[in-house]
């Protein structure tokens, strides 16, 4: 997405500035959908105040693009948002979060479901840039029915005061998950909580976590597989501490409740190493450039 | 300018004086080293496992690892112990390393362009192209990391480049390939070359001027004559090195 004026979804504070119509479906607010679409209740609860729907019902051709901002100090978002994708389709979404130039103070919470049904694939790709001063906490539940899929990846570039990002995913039977955080952090608390629960035989998760603590960070990461049928899950979570003011604590839990399943975890917490800085200055950059190298690869998907 | 008024006022490329250098942990690695390489000259470095080759290397390059307690380095004229490494590569000391680390989720095509002295984008190898589109030595084969070490070094625009061990690993095409290169981009252009290695192939196609045995941290001979000494190490081994009788300098 290279503006927002290329997004099909479009939310600057509480105002809606673009709504596409989408030929493959349906995009409406999502309290529009709970009046429109009774079933839609089921998983949006109480009506929602603000938020959109995603029905995807035939192949789209293209990427499908939502962008939120806050542009006004102290603006309190409450998202409340639905995607569902019908059967057999293969689908891309690309979701961006973030103050607009010179805001530095908003309140942003979203939570979401996606239901991804039988035999369809979705990427998508969940980019939060949020100022200083801003608490975020996005909070989504993912279903994957049978045989589908699903790779997502959520990166921030830049971190707010506080963010707190929950993903729960459910893979029923022959589903796969890829589930990624990715996230630079300066200034900032950051929790993450991610939970993969491969629910159905054959199905598989993993999950990779790449957190670095620049400066005044203090970033936890609880990450966790269950495994309730024969199914094969891994957790992978790493983290760079390249500042002496910063916490992290990585907490991986992997639990399985079937004799044939199969989970395995690594997770590691280290500096960027000598060797590397070395070589990188051996070359020319200085210290700074190569910290700066070494952990944009490290964040590399 | 008469010969011997030259020789006179011509003065080092790089010029080490009584080098002493311990590991972070503690230990003496070089212990007295006494180096001197002019513009353009070609000098090999021979020595057993062990004996402070690559260690000389990284500090002449400046990796804050080893501690210099004694000595001096001196490039252009210019006392240089207490520069940064990436000083030292601008003002033209560059090295290739024999244990090049990966870094993960850099392409080499990117790194190359990241650390560019040059305008021209220009490739100067005839090989490598392949691993552009790699991560710099991420599962690099022995050989393909020399390559890829080569091709960076050439974008430096050094004036002294450290080989440390080049050659092992390389095949004898690649290391036709890569010396050929070497000739042509950097010994041409009067390039002073510093060549670590433990066999004669290299020394065969790059003959140096001047070849050197360092044994426990400190340079034993210096001769011109690089296959007199390959076969005397050959035949008496480095042991007796310290007591050759035929190369005492
Ligand atoms: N950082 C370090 N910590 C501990 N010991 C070190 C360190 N660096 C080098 N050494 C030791 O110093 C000695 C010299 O090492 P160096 O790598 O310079 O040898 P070399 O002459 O290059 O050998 P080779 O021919 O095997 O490459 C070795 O005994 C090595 O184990
Ligand atoms: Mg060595």
């Amino acid at each position: 997405m290279k503006s927002a004026k290329d997004a099909h979804f479009w939310q600057v504070d509480h105002k809606i500035k673009k709504m596409a119509a989408v030929r493959h479906g349906v995009l409406m607010r999502s309290r529009d959908a709970w009046e429109k679409h009774s079933w839609t209740r089921e998983y949006l609860g109480e009506k929602p105040k603000e938020g959109y729907f995603v029905w995807v019902r035939e192949q789209p051709d293209g990427p499908l693009l939502t962008c939120v901002n806050i542009a006004t100090k102290n603006t309190r978002q409450k998202f409340r948002n639905l995607l569902v994708v019908e059967e057999g389709l293969k689908i891309e979404l690309e979701g961006f979060c973030g103050n607009t130039e010179g805001c530095i103070k908003g309140y942003h919470r979203a939570s979401g479901k996606i239901i991804i049904k039988k035999n369809s694939s979705v990427k998508y790709k969940h980019v939060h840039a949020w100022e200083e001063e801003s608490v975020v906490e996005p909070n989504y539940e993912f279903l994957l029915q049978e045989n589908s899929s699903l790779d997502y990846v959520y990166k921030t570039s830049r971190t707010p005061k506080s963010l707190t990002v929950r993903n729960k995913i459910t893979c029923l039977k022959g589903a796969k998950v890829k589930l990624q955080i990715l996230a630079d952090c300066k200034n900032t608390r950051f929790t993450t909580e991610d939970e993969i629960v491969l629910q159905g035989e054959g199905s598989s998760g993993i999950s990779r976590l790449r957190l670095i603590a620049r400066k005044d960070s203090d970033i936890k990461a609880c990450s966790k597989i269950v495994a309730k049928s024969p199914s094969s899950g891994h957790l992978d979570c790493q983290s760079l501490v390249t500042d002496k003011n910063s916490r992290v604590t990585l907490v991986p839990e992997v639990v399985c409740e079937d004799k044939d399943a199969q989970i395995t975890h690594e997770a590691s917490i280290g500096k960027v190493s000598e060797e590397q800085l070395n070589y990188l200055r051996t070359r020319g950059l200085n210290e700074q450039q190569a910290i700066n190298l070494i952990t944009a690869g490290f964040l590399k998907v | 300018m008469q010969n011997w008024l030259k020789k006179m006022t011509k003065s080092n490329l790089l010029k080490v004086t009584n080098l002493h250098a311990t590991s972070h942990d503690g230990k003496k690695v070089l212990k007295g080293v006494d180096l001197e390489i002019n513009k353009g000259e070609v000098i090999a470095l021979l020595g057993p496992n062990g004996c402070g080759k690559s260690t000389l290397a990284h500090v002449i390059s400046g990796n804050s690892k080893y501690k210099v307690d004694n000595g001096k380095i001196t490039f252009k004229r210019k006392v240089v112990n207490s520069f940064t490494p990436e000083k030292r590569v601008k003002i033209g000391i560059a090295l290739t390393h024999q244990h090049p680390p990966a870094l993960k989720g850099v392409p080499l095509s990117v790194f190359l362009k990241i650390i560019s002295k040059k305008d021209n984008d220009k490739e100067e190898m005839n090989i490598g192209s392949e691993l552009l589109h790699r991560e710099v030595n991420l599962d690099y084969s022995g050989g393909e990391k020399k390559i890829s070490e080569l091709m960076q070094i050439l974008k430096l625009d050094p004036k002294l480049l450290i080989l440390d061990e080049l050659d092992s690993g390389l095949d004898i095409k690649n290391l036709k390939k890569l010396v050929g290169t070497i000739k042509k981009e950097l010994v041409s252009k009067k390039v002073a070359i510093l060549i670590i290695t433990h066999s004669g192939r290299i020394l065969d196609l790059l003959k140096p001027d001047m070849t050197c045995v360092m044994i426990d941290g400190e340079i034993y001979c210096k001769s011109k004559d690089y296959k007199k000494v390959l076969k005397t190490i050959d035949k008496y081994g480095y042991e007796k090195c310290k007591r050759c009788p035929f190369l005492a300098s």
